[in-house]
């Protein structure tokens, strides 16, 4: 055995210095995408809108549902955007609806987000009987048509309850989600770092939790953003179609009473046109921070403006 | 401890029971779906030793079961047959979590792809501390736990520590991340590390440095290693023992040098011939030798090299060898070689 | 060997474009292919090899591109060249075979189909009706695995296949992008002897990228070892191997274990390849040099000549007192 004396101290010890720090880098991210930028601003926009609606509509006294006295007026300076077949104020009705519809996208979003993520991500990596067990679950609610679920469902449960609703999101919603974490749980599950966890002797559960999750945190989020636009979608139909609250703030509600009151037909196209333009421009916020999510995460999707750092020599 | 109890404490560990001894190890996997009976035979019958403070090599080529061997020690497989014992005591004995963890704490594991073994979603020191904390129940508190990390970063030839403990995996190359692997292993305090080929995936500059590492631990830390790799070159550089798999199979086993000088196996012999050496003159031996190893699945008796064997005999075909000493701790699979002292005759100079 | 030159590349350079500027992958290279040569290019990551030879063949596409130099093939510039007159040449006076067989091969068609495109993309060429059963045989693959899908094929048998389709017009030059790294050392060793003989049977040259030296020792009639986007030594083989004049190729040399001859200890190349983003300032490979001198932070040298082949060191600059004899030994190792 002959003996190897290498001082490796000095093999190594050149660092280079430090290119750009771990998380500050997604705030520079986003700045540097425009799609995030209109997307992170819309966003914003909405939850401001949101938060304090009397902001935007200083001369608004009261609840916006109140009846009034000037029915059906087209958009005038005063009113602008006309008012209601009962007098409300349209403008007052669509800042004020804002909350209702935000909180709904949310809270759905991320409650079909967590059902996705725990169902297909245990579903890889647990694998075998369980495995099949929780594709088979999540196959069947896949195949399930959504719309008349829907409205079978808020019919039964009880018409109008908002709790309802979110709750019947939640569920047509969260299936598609699990399909695809479960497909990234699988490409994940071998990578040599979860070995190297359960190596190390940690319990399958921290390695789920732990290990696993935050490397896929940017579909996470992305499978958000699409459950909280799902949500604002259909919300809103579930709402036009009346299996709201008749009497609730939300747009969905008001295309309804729009609808009911034959807006467009009678000639008042704001009344309708303005709550479905906010459920989309809602809608195109979260789908315009999808894209930028999966640029940000996904270097190869960029723009070719940057280089890809090569690691082996190609 | 003082040189004499030094001496003594080294004397027992060599003369006592061996770090590793594995029995008829096999592993075989269900492969073809749910209703198929197919089984392919990764691992078959393997019987070997690993001692304290050596450096072993498992060589061989992909498909050989030279990497499943080694999850197998490391208890990511739980064997088909046979059985594993851990200073006397076997593994499957080993139920509780504390045994399991003790296990893991002395026989740690070190692996192939630079690229994927941290988790790039934290800073390099996420490994070395949780490993830490789960094992090293001696060091109390987080600064303990950080100053340690520190110990090891260094002891892996990184500097400035600190500031490599603070980095993500892609801001770190190749080699500094295979070190990383290592600092992890070590703060365990391990008895033997798996490495599973660690350095094929660097570039050939930086496989020295970390070879080079290997041989300072074992010699400064009195870590055994279990090197897998498909390099004999870079085996014989620091291996003092080395085990050649072919098929599943154990086929050679000796003392490095001893193997590398006079291969009783013709499958050996294929491989040193194929190895390219710059510094010797072509040999024109293996040249029509275009196999590869083969994918056992339920396989029939008989030698699993007899399709590649220039010298194939029927027993060959209906019989598998079993390894028997030809030599000095050095034994043979085959059935010609334990015929006759002599054979084979080499067909190129060495 | 003939003393054709087939393939000249002058002061070849390659860019990617990045958000602050370009970096530069390939800076200024210089080589001659010679007809029916083995040329070798051997470096470690990041060192541009595999970006010269997808620029020799015209495959780069952005961020990547060529923006200087020439590469002349059969006295024309391939790289003003358009695409339509380009599409004419590949495949059938220059081929490439890649690093991954089952990457490149199409694991939906059958080996037989994958020839048969090929063919068909150059309906003027006349062909043996056949040629596909003809190039199997030549590379010793029993033709009946012709209707066989990719994934059917072992590793090695894959690798030959790729080797077939590249010579099914028996081009003059074949482009290999580390053919062997995916193989075992005896399918590897195989595979070489194989390459060798179809060589001298069908007379095309050969352009080699590897990062195995040793690999390709016994093979290559010219080695060139490429260093942070540049040429660091370039000539014949055993002049190289035997000789080494750049510290580089020396150190690279030497981190090769043996399995014959006396255990060694070696030390490899201490430190990591360059930033191509912020190269050192002088020769590029001063912060890892067992030799380094004060002018090489400063100067960046030239490709000198050393005898049959020529390197990128001071050492060997004209009139420059050091550059008798280069024995670098181990112990030399300068701790940065």
């Amino acid at each position: 055995m002959s003996a190897i004396l290498v001082d490796t101290t000095a093999a190594q010890g050149l660092l280079e210095p430090r290119r750009r720090s771990g998380r500050g880098g997604l705030i520079r991210a986003v700045r540097g995408n425009r799609k995030a930028m209109l997307g992170a601003f819309l966003f914003a926009l909405f939850c401001l809108l949101a938060a304090f609606p009397h902001l935007f509509v200083p001369w608004q006294h009261g609840d916006p549902r109140d009846v009034g006295n000037t029915p059906l007026l087209h958009p005038s300076l005063k009113h602008w955007l006309g008012t209601t077949g009962l007098g409300q104020d349209v403008y007052a009705e669509l800042v004020y609806s804002t909350r209702e519809s935000l909180v709904i996208a949310l809270v759905a979003g991320l409650g079909a987000t967590i059902l996705s993520v725990i169902v297909g991500v245990s579903a890889a990596y647990l694998g075998g009987l369980a495995d099949d067990a929780l594709s088979l679950v999540t196959d069947v609610f896949l195949v399930l048509p959504t719309f008349p679920l829907i409205i079978v469902f808020a019919t039964y449960a009880g018409k109008g309850n908002l709790a309802v609703v979110v709750i019947v999101l939640i569920v047509t919603g969260w299936s598609y989600g699990a399909r695809q974490m479960r497909a990234q749980g699988l490409s994940l599950r071998n990578r040599d770092f979860l070995v190297s966890a359960r190596v190390r002797g940690e319990r399958r559960s921290y390695i789920i939790m732990m290990e696993m999750l935050p490397t896929m945190a940017s579909l996470i989020v992305a499978n958000f953003l699409g459950a909280a636009l799902y949500s604002v979608l259909t919300a809103a139909g579930l709402q036009f179609l009346g299996l709201g609250d008749p009497a609730s703030l939300s747009w969905g509600t008001m295309l309804y009473w729009a609808q009911n009151q034959g807006a467009l037909a009678s000639g008042f196209p704001a009344w309708a046109l303005a709550p479905g333009l906010a459920v989309a421009a809602l809608g195109v916020s979260f789908a315009l921070l999808n894209y930028a999510f999966d640029e940000i995460s996904n270097p190869a999707l960029r723009p070719i403006r940057r280089s890809r750092v090569k690691r082996s020599d190609s | 401890m003082t040189e004499i109890t030094e001496a003594t404490a080294a004397l027992a560990a060599r003369s006592g029971v061996p770090l590793i001894e594995a029995r008829g190890l096999s592993r075989h996997f269900k492969i073809g779906g749910n209703f198929s009976r197919r089984s392919l035979h990764a691992v078959d019958g393997a019987d070997f030793v690993i001692n304290h403070q050596e450096i072993v090599a498992l060589a061989g080529e992909s498909g050989s079961g030279k990497s499943t061997v080694a999850r197998l020690l490391a208890r990511v497989y739980k064997p088909t047959a046979g059985e594993i014992y851990y200073q006397g005591k076997p593994l499957s004995r080993m139920r509780t979590r504390r045994d399991g963890l003790g296990y893991r704490s002395d026989v740690p594991m070190v692996f192939q792809d630079p690229f994927s073994s941290l988790n790039p979603a934290y800073r390099v020191s996420h490994g070395i501390l949780r490993g830490l904390k789960l094992h090293r129940h001696d060091l109390t508190s987080n600064a303990a736990r950080f100053e340690e990390a520190e110990r090891v970063v260094g002891a892996v030839g990184l500097s400035p520590a600190r500031e490599i403990l603070d980095r993500y995996p892609h801001e770190l190359s190749g080699g500094q991340r295979q070190r990383i692997g290592f600092a992890q292993a070590l703060g365990y305090r391990p008895k033997l590390i798996l490495a599973d080929e660690p350095v094929s995936m660097l570039d050939v500059s930086i496989r020295i440095g970390l070879l080079n590492l290997m041989a300072q631990l074992r010699r400064e830390a009195g870590v055994s290693f279990l090197y897998i790799t498909h390099d004999i070159a870079s085996a014989r550089y620091i291996a003092d023992r080395i085990m050649i798999m072919y098929a599943g199979h154990i086929v050679e086993s000796g003392p490095t040098e001893a193997v590398l000088a006079d291969p009783k196996h013709p499958y050996t012999q294929l491989l040193l011939s194929a190895v390219p050496d710059p510094r010797a003159p072509l040999n024109v031996g293996a040249d029509t030798d275009m196999g590869e190893p083969p994918r056992v699945i339920d396989p029939t008796p008989g030698c699993r090299f007899r399709f590649r064997c220039p010298y194939a005999e029927a027993q060959c075909e209906t019989t598998t060898p079993l390894r028997r000493q030809l030599g000095p701790q050095h034994s043979a699979a085959c059935h010609l070689a334990q015929a006759d002292p002599g054979f084979p005759i080499s067909m190129e100079s060495l | 060997m003939s003393s054709a030159r087939i393939l000249e590349v002058r002061d070849l350079r390659v860019e990617y474009a990045t958000a602050t500027g370009g970096v530069c992958a390939v800076d200024g290279v210089d080589l001659d292919v010679h007809a029916g040569e083995f040329v070798g290019i051997v470096g470690e990551s990041g060192c541009g090899k595999s970006t010269l030879l997808f620029a020799i063949a015209r495959l780069l596409s952005p961020p990547a591109e060529i923006t200087g130099g020439q590469v002349v093939f059969h006295g024309r510039d391939l790289v003003t060249m358009n695409d339509k007159r380009l599409s004419a040449l590949r495949w059938r006076d220059y081929s490439v075979v890649m690093q991954s067989a089952m990457n490149a091969l199409n694991p939906v068609q059958s080996i037989e189909q994958q020839f048969d495109d090929a063919i068909r993309a150059h309906r003027d060429v006349k062909v043996s009706p056949v040629r596909s059963v003809e190039v199997m045989r030549l590379v010793g693959i029993d033709p009946i695995h012709l209707k066989s899908y990719p994934h059917q094929l072992s590793g090695g048998m894959r690798q030959r296949a790729m080797i077939a389709m590249a010579l099914l017009f028996t081009p003059d030059l074949v482009i290999m992008d580390e053919p062997t790294s995916a193989l075992d050392v005896v399918a590897q060793r195989s595979l070489m002897v194989q390459i060798k003989e179809l060589q001298r049977e069908l007379g095309f040259a050969v352009l080699f990228v590897t990062h195995d030296m040793s690999l390709v020792s016994h093979f290559s009639d010219q080695l060139m070892v490429m260093y942070a986007g540049q040429v660091a030594e370039i000539g014949a083989t055993r002049q190289v191997f035997d000789n080494p004049a750049h510290p580089y190729s020396r150190g690279l040399l030497e981190a090769f274990p043996s399995i014959r001859g006396p255990r060694v200890e070696l030390t490899g190349i201490p430190g990591n390849p360059p930033d191509l983003a912020h190269p050192p300032t002088g020769c590029r490979f001063h912060p890892r040099c067992p030799v380094v001198k004060p002018r090489c932070i400063e100067i960046e040298p030239e490709l000198y000549q050393v005898g049959a082949a020529s390197a990128r060191c001071l050492l060997h600059e004209p009139g420059n007192p050091a550059s008798v004899d280069v024995t670098v030994t181990a112990s030399a190792v300068k701790r940065p």
